[in-house]
């Protein structure tokens, strides 16, 4: 099944959770309870500017 | 955010005075105030300064008006609250510090509650991050100031994934800023402003207020 390319994927450095989301909506739309990542959802990656 | 006066509760529609890279401390002030206290607060502000945050508490600013609002203003305005309560703690300076506390909460900000002594958590605030000021002060602190840096990043990633949601991409930008001081920061939260097309509202506005920073 094809990825879609609007859900990704972040980690929480405050609760060590996954949040995910939906950038075409501009929401996260869940919250992960339990350890480790979404499957198949892309992490997305961190500002390439910034401190 | 519409920030709502504690005072009135009419809608703050003013500027606030951003204090990136600073620390609200929030303790006990009048006397007395046990030396173990003190030496926490040292502590708590040399290892902030090492990383380069200031820190203020209530008395750092007298402005000759309303006390509530002051501490409030300055309160929400700083992207880092640490709260000291100890054991022996007078009632209602320990009330002040968790009502102070809950402001931060409200505004997302950095937050940990340092214990020393012996002293109990309302059941609220038992999922709070609290550090007990003893022997392994020292480690526990420095791993919250250094995941400082982590939680400014993940704003950042936050603000970029949420652009589609402007003003919630303004608001993760400016929390970013607020922990690391880039300007670059408030110029992303200009242009992600401007594409909102934002820019004819009055200069009050909620919108414009919250891309103040």
């Amino acid at each position: 099944m094809a990825k879609n390319r609007d859900i990704v994927q972040v980690k929480n450095p405050r609760t060590g959770h996954y949040v995910k989301i939906d950038r075409a909506a501009g929401t996260i739309i869940d919250h992960k309870k339990s350890e480790g990542a979404y499957k198949d959802v892309p992490v997305a990656r961190k500002a390439s500017k910034g401190k | 955010m519409i920030a709502y006066r504690p005072t009135d509760g009419d809608v703050h529609a003013a500027r606030i005075a951003w204090k990136p890279r600073t620390c609200f401390v929030m303790a006990q002030m009048g006397a007395p105030i046990p030396a173990t206290v003190t030496r926490a607060k040292t502590r708590i502000a040399r290892r902030l300064r090492q990383a380069g945050f200031k820190t203020v508490d209530a008395d750092s600013k007298t402005t000759g008006k309303d006390f509530l609002l002051k501490v409030w203003s300055l309160a929400i305005a700083c992207p880092i609250g640490i709260a000291i309560v100890h054991e022996g703690m007078r009632p209602d300076a320990m009330a002040n510090v968790y009502y102070e506390l809950g402001w931060m909460h409200a505004w997302g900000r950095e937050t940990v509650v340092v214990k020393v002594g012996n002293v109990q958590l309302p059941s609220d605030l038992v999922r709070t991050e609290h550090i007990p000021f003893d022997a392994q002060f020292a480690r526990r602190f420095s791993e919250f100031v250094e995941s400082l840096r982590d939680r400014c990043a993940y704003y950042l990633v936050l603000a970029n994934q949420l652009e589609k949601n402007p003003l919630l991409a303004i608001d993760y930008l400016r929390r970013a800023y607020l922990l690391s001081g880039d300007v670059a920061q408030r110029k992303k939260a200009d242009t992600v402003y401007e594409a909102a097309g934002l820019a004819n509202r009055a200069p009050d506005s909620v919108e414009r207020l919250l891309c103040q920073f």
